[in-house]
């Protein structure tokens, strides 16, 4: 309780303080600038119904030198979970390190990332808040083919003069930060990403990498692939992911592979619709799901989303739907 | 005759397409030339450098119109998706370019901050400032 009081206090002050914009943050100085997120959802489907303010966040960031920058994020997520199905509620006010680095700006071709970051592959895995997405739900590629986060460096830049080919060369070779809350718990995670912009409402990339779960020792070499095009009113993106495993505390082989399609067509700049396909296969389980989904999304202003989606499932018992809210300040 | 006639319509011509603003920077610095991409990098601070000098764009005010037309004819971008753009750099830990609040101290600033790069009127430019573009 005391947690919501503190939470709902800094957001207060946020709402009062001189030319605040909602989603902008405020900037108390060069050194500190403070923001947050949170999101509710309602779920519905045969198998399950919910309630959930699932992310509770608080994050600063600034500038410690013209060298050197850092961003702190503290998460609590899923904050609270009312299953209507089991009449179970459950409360976690237990805030996690979602990221903590240092960045050190050398030059366009040459920079460093030290800490606890998103993994820098893709885009949805880099927008990865309910307020920055056009759904409530994401892909099943975003949490089943690499960690979304890295505890580790990233050196990351830009390999020509006018800035439209970036690369990131990253690596972790410990424990993540924390390890109770990362998708993939791993403690040895490789890759390399790059990015070309071909024109402003287009580019595509890629990354390859290799990581070693932590807990059933999988050893996981991936490729995945992006393409994004955006245009008013149009936004088409499609990213895929294969992955090479080898099991090896039973000595097995095997693979899975994941992505999906999104298109949104912005109504005008408050609402939208979305379609989107993705397929989820993994070999070693028998495990195929193909999922459509249609969507809407109402943003009265972009920093407030309201959205509202149907999901198809292959397994028609894990077909939902999904109503949110979520709100950047 | 025809040549005259010629001559004063390419002056016209050129009166009528030359810019009333421009984007400068402090005269001594070794920068002369930005592309129109680079530019616009900087102020969505997608760049931070040029050649090896680090780079502080400076803004007008939002309510600025000096700073609605820069957005209109150098980012050529609106203004709602400039917001969703910044909104969406906040969660990455990037804040937009500082501010000045009138055209005398973005002068005055970018005169002494190395690197300083902003936008005037160029009736206001001066012999301390050099025009990397005009609109």
């Amino acid at each position: 309780m005391k947690i919501i009081i503190c939470f709902l206090v800094v957001f207060v002050f946020f709402l009062r303080a001189d030319e605040y914009q909602l989603g902008h943050g405020v900037r108390l100085s060069d050194e500190l600038h403070i923001g947050g997120y949170f999101s509710f959802d309602y779920l519905d489907s045969d198998v399950k119904r919910q309630f959930r303010l699932d992310d509770v966040a608080l994050l600063a960031y600034g500038s410690l030198s013209s060298k050197f920058s850092y961003l702190v994020e503290l998460e609590a997520a899923p904050f609270y979970v009312k299953n209507y199905t089991t009449d179970i509620s459950t409360t976690d006010t237990t805030f996690h390190y979602e990221r903590i680095y240092l960045n050190y700006t050398h030059s366009e071709m040459f920079n460093i990332r030290i800490g606890k970051q998103i993994t820098p592959i893709g885009y949805w895995n880099l927008e990865a808040i309910n307020v920055l997405r056009d759904t409530s739900s994401n892909p099943l590629y975003s949490n089943k083919m690499f960690p979304k986060l890295l505890t580790g460096i990233d050196v990351h830049g830009f390999l020509d003069d006018e800035n439209t080919l970036q690369y990131h060369l990253f690596i972790q070779n410990n424990d993540d930060l924390d390890q109770d809350y990362i998708n993939i718990n791993n403690d040895y995670f490789v890759g390399a990403s790059v990015e070309y912009e071909v024109m402003p409402e287009f580019e595509f990339g890629g990354s390859i990498g290799n990581y070693i779960t932590k807990e059933d020792n999988k050893n996981v070499k991936f490729l995945q692939l992006d393409a994004k095009y955006d245009s008013y009113p149009f936004l088409f993106q499609t990213e895929f992911a294969y992955n090479y495993v080898n099991h090896k505390n039973i000595d097995s082989k095997s693979h899975q592979s994941a992505g999906y399609t999104q298109g949104l067509y912005h109504l005008n700049t408050q609402h939208a619709v979305i379609g989107r396909y993705e397929y989820y296969d993994d070999k070693a389980r028998g495990d195929t799901n193909h999922i459509g989904v249609i969507g809407y999304s109402y943003r009265p202003m972009y920093s407030i989303s309201i959205k509202a989606e149907y999901q198809i499932n292959s397994d028609s018992k894990f077909s939902k739907s999904i109503i949110s809210f979520s709100v950047l300040f | 005759m025809n040549i005259r006639i010629l001559i004063v319509l390419i002056l016209l011509e050129l009166s009528l397409f030359s810019g009333e603003y421009a984007v400068v920077i402090n005269s001594n610095s070794e920068i002369s030339k930005l592309s129109l991409k680079q530019i616009k990098d900087l102020f969505k601070i997608k760049r931070h450098f040029i050649e090896s000098v680090k780079m502080v764009p400076v803004n007008m005010p939002a309510t600025s119109m000096l700073r609605n037309e820069f957005e209109r004819k150098v980012l050529r971008i609106t203004r709602d998706k400039l917001n969703r753009y910044w909104i969406k750099q906040h969660y990455q830990g990037i804040s937009p370019p500082i501010i000045q609040s009138s055209g005398s101290s973005m002068k005055l600033f970018i005169k002494n901050v190395n690197g300083a790069i902003g936008y005037l009127p160029i009736s206001s430019v001066d012999s301390d400032l050099r025009i990397l573009y005009e609109f």
